[in-house]
Order: structure tokens, then C-alpha cells, then sequence
């Protein structure tokens, strides 16, 4: 067990100390042995990842469905050309967000309560984000031709539109995809090296030493171990407010009513983050239960997340206010009278949905009691996601059916391929991370570790050094 | 601790450094005399019915009070979060809020006095000239009430907040201080009780007090940028425009707390531990990131509406980019984002006093000019081929300098100058984890 032993003079900075955080958890052993326990495959698992698979099979009927039929069997409907698809799109960027907010920001914080979240969170992030990307493929006609978003010199002399906000999320997305996958994978190395200690068959001990970098929990390896971390943690930070924000141009760069508003950056990042602690709870919570990880997900660490959740709701609350007051106030009538309608009018259902699920019901987080409610939490969890799926719903879809000219406005309604592929995305999400908690830790081992008391040095043979 | 490292020293020591040291007399009396020299001039140009004597009135009581606000709200913050890395050092910024009364009287001179010399709209309320909308908003006594009510409840749990924070401090250590702070002292050890009991329910009050000033801050600051920044220009609108607004205080508030450090470093030779350069480091990437976020704001608010390219918003940067006003414009962008961003990249120049000096001197200069280019266009349009900086600007600005420096002085030596309870008392890390403030016993961590 030589990856154990942990230097004591080599501590992370940022890792808060936490003598009262795990009171129940004493030891390096327990942490592994209660941890990796949760990698033996149950039935319960296999049935939830034939439904995530099954749900995911639906998705891509309806998807090879609509390669075949043309675009026309989604729910569209001029002028409403983005629909479900694109709601979906920046549903799951902004779940995507939560992660990365709680690996990388909370890490620069030395917020404690990360600690036994973030690795779950950020594999969520990494699965959302590859769900997410799917989406704007999905909504093209040719979704083959999809890599002719990437500049590259071709014979076609076809070069992306730089002016579009559109080519900019490709820019964002991928970036944040490809630093986040990268952030996950160096926190799992000493990880993976304890799995491949603990491994028994050969052929996939070479595998996770192949992954583990051979590490060999030398004082070396930490030292460049936490730089590394530090520093991806502080490129991440930047991007947790870049990427929603671009895709938030998508909007905001338009002139239709509703889309045009200065705040959308910040606001959407908000949501972003809200929604993204919301799934972190939808999968916690259920997890810690079944698992019997309650000691270390503890009521204080759901008390915390809680706080920050009302945080990000009263912040996008505020942000819904300022944007009636402004239309409002502004005087302009396309806008006043877009928000009229969307409250008030032709989707005032959508709207009544959204401000109920996140600001109103949230507001129930101000009691302590609730915050320290696991079930409560989920409960809420499952209505915030709801409601941030109907903020995007609400956001695309009454602006472009309600432009500025009258002799436009129609409808819109989804038919059963948007649902498949709504559908199809939870099975698509869901699978990965499924197959993730059976493969690989869904908590840092080494980071609970690290805020544990360290073992006396005895006259252990397994000396670490 | 993971190399966390507190410093607790015993009371008795902290307590008798900290109260051989009053503030420099000469420093309050360059301040007092920068304070009377600079009001008075306003009194004289308001006497006088100088317009401008009004306008920089406007636009340094808008700079001074948002950072003032800010950093009593950073001070709450640190409670919500229940921060243990800033206990030694935030009494510095508490102090803050001895400016905040100040403030409050320099808003009713700007709302009662300033009228039509600030507000353009100010005389066109009534006459139809407004749309309804505007008519409505800008009703004069709607107004007077938004301002009086936004602010009071803002200054009524920032100086509640603050008072809880000292009274434990003042309830722990023998009587010394300013004798015009004798009274309060007294009123703060009237019922202090037993010191575990206390901290317990004051930390439970505070909890409430901070979640309370969040809201108001948040709400009350986007009403009153609304009110006495935005709606100079009365055709301009921008959802964003108040949380820009109080981000720039936010940030400076941050930026002179790093300036503060290095000056009280000094005074206290015998505490070697009470402020370190761990405290320089973190202050001085809180500073960083929100020059970040400072910028992150600008450059989007100003991104939408180019990109936009309607007339009824790019109006308002166009005036500002052109003519008489660009200098100031790009002044603010370059001070207040480019040279902090750059320049605070490396944890040596956030460290090294003179680097970060030179930034958040550049932060805090970078932002009058924000706060200037917010109203000064608006007032004056395309009317001047200069933009007006002279005596009446910088005359005031050295006014309110120095009522700032002055009232925090008076507040310093009033109270003691670090959080002696939350540095020495012996429970002061039950508090970390949620505790039941009547039993105070922690709450179950887990089922």
C-alpha cells in the first residue's frame, strides 16, 4: 500500500483544513476500503444503466429518424427555428458549469466543503459538456458536415463566419471540454495509482498504471502533482465565466426582444452554476444513500452547497427583475410587450414554471432545517432542473415566436423526436456516468486523505518513502 | 491544519500593542484640513449655484460610498463564509463604515440640493416631454423615497453589522479609546455576558444581519446606480449597469484594503504575525481576480451593445469614445482593468509592497475616472470640446479623500484595531461548522 502514505510537510495550501468535517472517518484505510467498496458492479446498477442505455436507444431512433426524414419531423416552426434542441444545448453547458466551479473556484477559495463533491461534480461536467456538444450537431440538416465549424485550410475555401457567436461557442465549448476532461483526469492519477496497488488482474493493472503516469508517490511526483493542479484550477476559473457568457452571446448578440440585454453573461453564468449544483445534488444525494457515504458527504458539506444554491437563485431572481424593470423602463414597446406576453400571454405557463422553480421555491433554503434536508434537497434538485430546462425554454422560444413583426408570430410546439432526444440525452448522460462510478472513484481519495489526521509513523513495512 | 496557521497570541499581548497605538495626529490633520478645504469648496461653488461644484460632488460621493458600501459588505461576506484567514486582518476594512453616515448625508445635499444641476430630467417631470414610463419613475417624491429607503436600510445593517462585529471585541478588553466613542464602548459592555455564550449569538445574529445587508446591498445598489448614474443619460438603458456599478466598488474596496495593509504593517512592529504576507497574497488575488471580474463586466455590457449596434444604446458609448471624452474613457479601461490585470499576474508583484501599491493606486485612480466618464458625459453631451477637470473635480475629490480618511481615523481609534475575541478566544473555532446557537453544540454532521 505504498500509495498510502502521504508526505506530511508536502500539504496543498488550498485543501481546507477539516479536523471537524469527517469526524467519522479516522483513517487512510477506511477511505479506501469504503470508497473503492462502491466499485463492485450491483444488479441495481446493471438495471439503472440498461434503463440509461434503453432511454439513450430511443434517442438515437429518433435522431436517425430525423436524418431520414429531414429537420421538418422536429417540432419547428417558422420563425421559431430553434427549439428544443438548443434549450437542451444550453441546459446541459450550464450543468456543465457546476463542476467546474466547485473543483477549480472552490479549490482557489479553500472552500472545504469541495472536498468529498468535486470529483463527482466534475465527471458530471465532463458528461454534461459531451452531452451538451451534441446538441448543436443534432440541430443541423447535415449533421455530417458538423466539422465544417472548424477553421482549417480545405478545398472547399469554406472558412467559418468569425462574426458569429455561434463559431465562438465552438471555440468555447471546446476549450472548456478539453480543459475540464484534462482537470479531472490529473486529479484522478494518484487515484488510479491506488487501484492499480489494489488490482489483482494483470491485463488492467497495466492499464491503470498506463493511466496512473507510473506514479510512484515520490515527494517529486506531489510537489508537480499539486502545481499542476493549482494551475489548471486557475486556468478553469476563467472559463467557468467565459463559456456560459459565450453562449449567452448567442442571444444576447441578436436584436430580438428579450435576447438583447446586457445582463445575460453574468446572469446566465448564475444560472449555470445554480442548475449545475442542483444535478450535483440529484446524483449526490441518491449516491451518499446507496452507497452509504453519508459520513462523508455530510449535512454540513448539502448545508454549504445549499447556501450556495440560494446564492446563485437570488441572483438570478434579481437578474429576472432587472430585466422587467429595464424593459419597462426603457420604453421600448417590442420588448415591454415581449414580457408581457411571456408572463402574462401566449406562455405564461413557461414563465409561472421557471419563476416558481427558481426563484420562488428556492427561497425555501433560507431555513436551516431544509438546507440540512437531504430529502428536501433532492426534491428541490429535481425542480430546479425543471425550471433552469424551462429558463432556456423561455428565453428561445417566446422571442422568436413573438419577434417585432406581427404577421410572424406562430407557435411552437415539440412533437415526439424532441422528446426522444431530450430523453436520449439523460440516457446518454446517465450511461457515462454510470460506467464512471464502477470504473473510477467518485471521491478523491487522496484529498480526503490529506485532510485526515496522518497515520504515526511506525515501524510499518509499507513504509511510503 | 494542512498548513493552515491562524495567529491566536494571548489577549493580554494583543490587547496591550494595540492599545498603545492611536492613529498619527498629523495624518488626521491632513485629512480634517483636505476635508474642510474640499467641502467648503463645494460649499462655495453650491452657494454659488456652480453647476460643476454639484456634478463632482455627484461623482465622488458615488466613488467614496461605493467603496465604503463594498467593503462593509466584503466584511459580511467573510461571515457568510465563515472566513478564517482574514480574522486578524478585517478590522482594517470595517472601518469603512465610520464613512458611511457621511455618505448618507452627502446623498440628501445630492437629492435635495443637486436637482436640476445633476438630473437633466429633473425639470421635465410634469411637462409631458417624458414618456409615461419615465414620468412615473423619475415622480419626484418616488424618487426621494427609492433613494432615502434604499439607503437607510443599507446603512442601517451595515453600521448594525459593524457594531456586533466591535461590540465583542470592545466586551473582552478593558476601557481605552477616543473619548467621543466613551458612550458606545459603555452601551457595548452593558449586558455582555458570558464570552461563549456570546460568541454563539452573536454569530447567529450576524448570520442573519449579513444575509439581510446581501440582499439590500445587491437590490438597493442597482436602484441607486439606476437613479444617480444611469439615468443622467434618461434614454440609455443597460440590465447590467448596476452590478457594474457596485463591482467597481467592490473591487476598489479590495484594493485599498491591500494599500491599508502595508501602512498598519508598520504600525504594529511587535505583532510580526498579525498581518503577514500570506494576507498580502490573498488580498492581492482578490484584487486580481475582480480587476477580472471588473473587466469581464465592462467588456460584455460594452460588447452586447456594439455588437447590437442599436441607437438607443451605442448612443451612450459613442459620446464616450469620441470627442472630449475619450481620453477619460480610455483612462478608466487602462487603470482600472489593463495595468492591475497585467501587471498582478505574479504572486511576487502582489507580495512586493511597491508593485502592489502602484496597482491598486491604479485601480483606485482607474475607477474615479469610470465613475466620472458615467456622469460627466451625460450631464455635458457633445457640448464641450474639453472634458471640465480642474479645481472643482479634484478640490472635491481631495474633500471627500480626506472626510474618508478622517472618520476612518476617528473610527480606528475609537475601537480596538484587530478582532481581539475572534483572534484569542478559546471557542472561536466552534463557529466553523453550523451549530445550534442556544445549546451551542454542532449540529449532527451526518444521519
Amino acid at each position: 500500500m505504498a500509495t498510502l502514505a502521504h508526505p506530511d510537510d508536502l500539504r496543498r495550501p488550498n485543501i481546507a483544513s477539516a479536523d471537524i468535517q469527517l469526524p467519522a472517518v479516522t483513517s487512510y484505510e477506511q477511505v479506501d476500503n469504503e470508497i473503492l467498496a462502491i466499485l463492485k458492479p450491483t444488479k441495481a446498477w446493471f438495471a439503472s444503466l440498461m434503463l440509461a442505455i434503453a432511454c439513450l436507444g430511443l434517442g438515437a431512433f429518433g435522431w436517425i429518424y430525423q436524418i431520414h426524414q429531414g429537420l421538418g419531423v422536429a417540432g419547428y416552426n417558422p420563425p421559431v427555428m430553434w427549439g428544443v434542441y438548443i434549450i437542451t444545448f444550453v441546459f446541459w453547458v450550464g450543468i456543465g458549469h457546476a463542476g467546474t466551479l466547485i473543483s477549480a473556484i472552490l479549490y482557489l477559495f479553500r472552500a472545504g466543503f469541495r472536498t468529498t463533491i468535486y470529483r463527482a461534480a466534475e465527471a458530471m461536467t465532463v458528461f454534461a459538456v459531451m452531452t451538451a456538444g451534441l446538441f448543436p450537431i443534432i440541430h443541423i440538416g447535415r449533421p455530417w458536415k458538423f466539422f465544417w465549424l472548424i477553421p482549417y485550410p480545405n478545398w472547399r475555401l469554406i472558412w467559418p463566419n468569425f462574426k458569429s457567436p455561434l463559431v465562438w461557442d465552438v471555440f468555447a465549448i471546446t476549450t472548456y471540454l478539453t480543459i475540464s476532461t484534462t482537470f479531472l483526469f490529473v486529479g484522478l492519477i494518484p487515484d488510479i495509482a491506488v487501484l492499480r496497488d489494489r488490482e489483482t488482474n494483470p491485463i488492467r493493472r497495466k492499464i491503470l498504471g498506463f493511466l496512473s503516469f507510473g506514479w510512484r508517490n515520490t515527494e517529486r511526483e506531489w510537489r508537480h502533482f499539486a502545481r499542476a493542479y493549482l494551475f489548471l484550477a486557475a486556468f478553469s476559473t476563467p472559463l467557468v465565466l467565459s463559456v456560459h457568457s459565450v453562449v449567452s452571446f448567442d442571444f444576447a448578440m441578436g436584436i430580438v426582444p428579450g435576447w438583447h440585454t446586457t445582463i445575460f453573461p453574468p446572469y446566465f453564468v448564475a444560472g449555470a452554476i445554480f442548475s449545475g449544483f442542483a444535478m450535483v445534488w440529484t446524483i449526490i444525494i441518491p449516491m451518499r444513500r446507496w452507497f452509504g457515504l453519508r459520513h462523508y458527504v455530510t449535512l454540513n458539506h448539502l448545508d454549504a452547497s445549499a447556501k450556495m444554491v440560494l446564492f446563485t437563485s437570488l441572483v438570478v431572481g434579481l437578474a429576472y427583475m432587472i430585466e422587467f424593470f429595464i424593459a419597462w423602463y426603457g420604453g421600448v414597446k417590442y420588448e415591454q410587450d415581449y414580457f408581457w406576453n411571456r408572463v402574462f400571454g401566449q406562455w405564461w405557463w413557461a414563465a409561472w414554471i421557471m419563476l416558481t422553480c427558481n426563484m420562488i421555491l428556492p427561497l425555501s433554503l433560507f431555513s436551516q432545517k431544509l438546507r440540512r434536508n437531504p430529502t428536501w434537497l433532492w426534491i428541490l434538485s429535481i425542480f430546479i432542473n425543471i425550471g433552469m430546462w424551462f429558463e432556456r425554454f423561455v428565453i428561445v422560444v417566446p422571442s422568436l415566436s413573438h419577434d417585432v413583426e406581427p404577421w410572424q408570430w406562430s407557435s411552437y410546439m415539440p412533437t415526439w423526436v424532441d422528446y426522444a432526444l431530450l430523453i436520449g440525452s439523460f440516457g446518454w448522460f446517465f450511461m457515462w456516468f454510470l460506467l464512471f462510478v464502477k470504473q473510477l472513484p467518485v471521491m478523491a481519495l487522496a484529498e480526503i486523505k490529506e485532510i485526515i489526521p496522518p497515520k504515526m509513523k511506525h515501524t510499518h513495512s509499507h513504509g511510503g518513502h | 491544519m494542512s498548513g493552515q496557521h491562524h495567529y491566536s497570541p494571548p489577549r493580554d499581548q494583543l490587547v496591550g500593542v494595540l492599545k498603545t497605538k492611536a492613529m498619527p495626529a498629523g495624518l488626521k490633520k491632513v485629512a480634517l484640513g483636505l476635508a474642510v478645504f474640499g467641502l467648503g469648496l463645494f460649499a462655495f461653488g453650491a452657494a454659488t449655484g456652480e453647476s460643476r461644484a454639484w456634478q463632482a460632488f455627484l461623482v465622488n460621493w458615488l466613488f467614496f460610498t461605493t467603496i465604503a458600501s463594498a467593503g462593509v459588505m466584503f466584511v459580511a461576506v467573510q461571515r457568510i463564509v465563515t472566513a478564517r484567514w482574514s480574522r486578524g486582518i478585517i478590522r482594517f476594512l470595517e472601518g469603512f463604515v465610520a464613512f458611511l453616515p457621511f455618505a448618507a448625508i452627502g446623498l440628501l445635499v445630492i437629492i435635495f440640493g443637486g436637482k436640476s444641476h445633476l438630473y437633466p430630467w429633473w425639470d421635465l417631470v410634469g411637462t409631458g416631454e417624458l414618456i409615461p414610463e419615465k414620468e412615473l419613475y423619475f415622480g419626484h417624491t418616488f424618487f426621494y423615497a427609492r433613494s432615502i429607503i434604499a439607503f437607510g436600510l443599507l446603512l442601517l445593517l451595515q453600521v448594525w453589522y459593524i457594531w456586533t462585529s466591535v461590540r465583542l471585541d470592545v466586551g473582552v478588553t478593558p476601557e481605552y479609546g477616543a473619548s467621543w466613542a466613551a458612550g458606545l464602548r459603555a452601551r457595548m459592555r452593558a449586558g455582555f455576558g458570558e464570552e461563549r455564550r456570546e460568541l454563539h449569538s452573536t454569530h447567529s445574529l450576524q448570520g442573519k444581519l449579513a444575509v439581510a445587508m446581501a440582499l439590500v446591498f445587491g437590490f438597493g445598489w442597482c436602484v441607486l446606480a439606476w437613479d444617480h448614474s444611469m439615468s443622467l443619460d434618461y434614454h440609455f438603458f443597460s440590465t447590467m449597469y448596476g452590478w457594474q456599478v457596485f463591482m467597481g466598488g467592490w473591487l476598489v474596496s479590495l484594493m485599498v484594503l491591500a494599500v491599508l495593509l502595508r501602512w498598519w504593517k508598520g504600525q504594529f512592529p511587535e505583532l510580526p504575525e498579525l498581518i503577514t504576507e500570506k494576507h498580502y497574497h490573498d488580498v492581492g488575488k482578490l484584487g486580481f481576480a475582480f480587476t477580472a471580474f471588473w473587466g469581464y463586466l465592462t467588456l460584455s455590457q460594452f460588447l452586447i451593445i456594439w455588437y447590437g449596434n442599436l441607437a438607443e444604446e451605442t448612443h451612450f458609448f459613442t459620446l464616450r469614445l469620441t470627442g472630449a471624452w475619450s481620453t477619460t474613457t480610455m483612462l478608466a479601461a487602462i487603470l482600472t482593468f489593463v495595468v492591475p490585470f497585467f501587471g498582478l499576474l505574479s504572486v511576487k508583484a502582489k507580495t512586493f509592497s511597491p508593485t502592489m501599491i502602484l496597482f491598486a493606486t491604479s485601480s483606485f485612480l482607474g475607477l474615479w475616472f469610470a465613475r466620472y466618464t458615467e456622469i460627466y458625459p451625460s450631464i455635458y453631451g457633445t457640448r464641450v470640446s474639453h472634458a471640465p477637470l480642474g479645481l472643482w473635480e479634484v478640490g472635491i475629490f481631495a474633500g471627500f479623500l480626506g472626510l474618508f480618511a478622517w472618520s476612518y481615523a476617528q473610527f480606528m481609534d475609537a475601537f480596538p484595531k484587530a478582532r481581539v475575541f475572534l483572534m484569542t478566544s478559546p471557542y472561536r473555532d466552534e463557529v466553523q461548522v453550523p451549530c445550534d446557537p442556544v445549546t451551542m453544540e454542532p449540529l449532527p454532521a451526518h444521519e
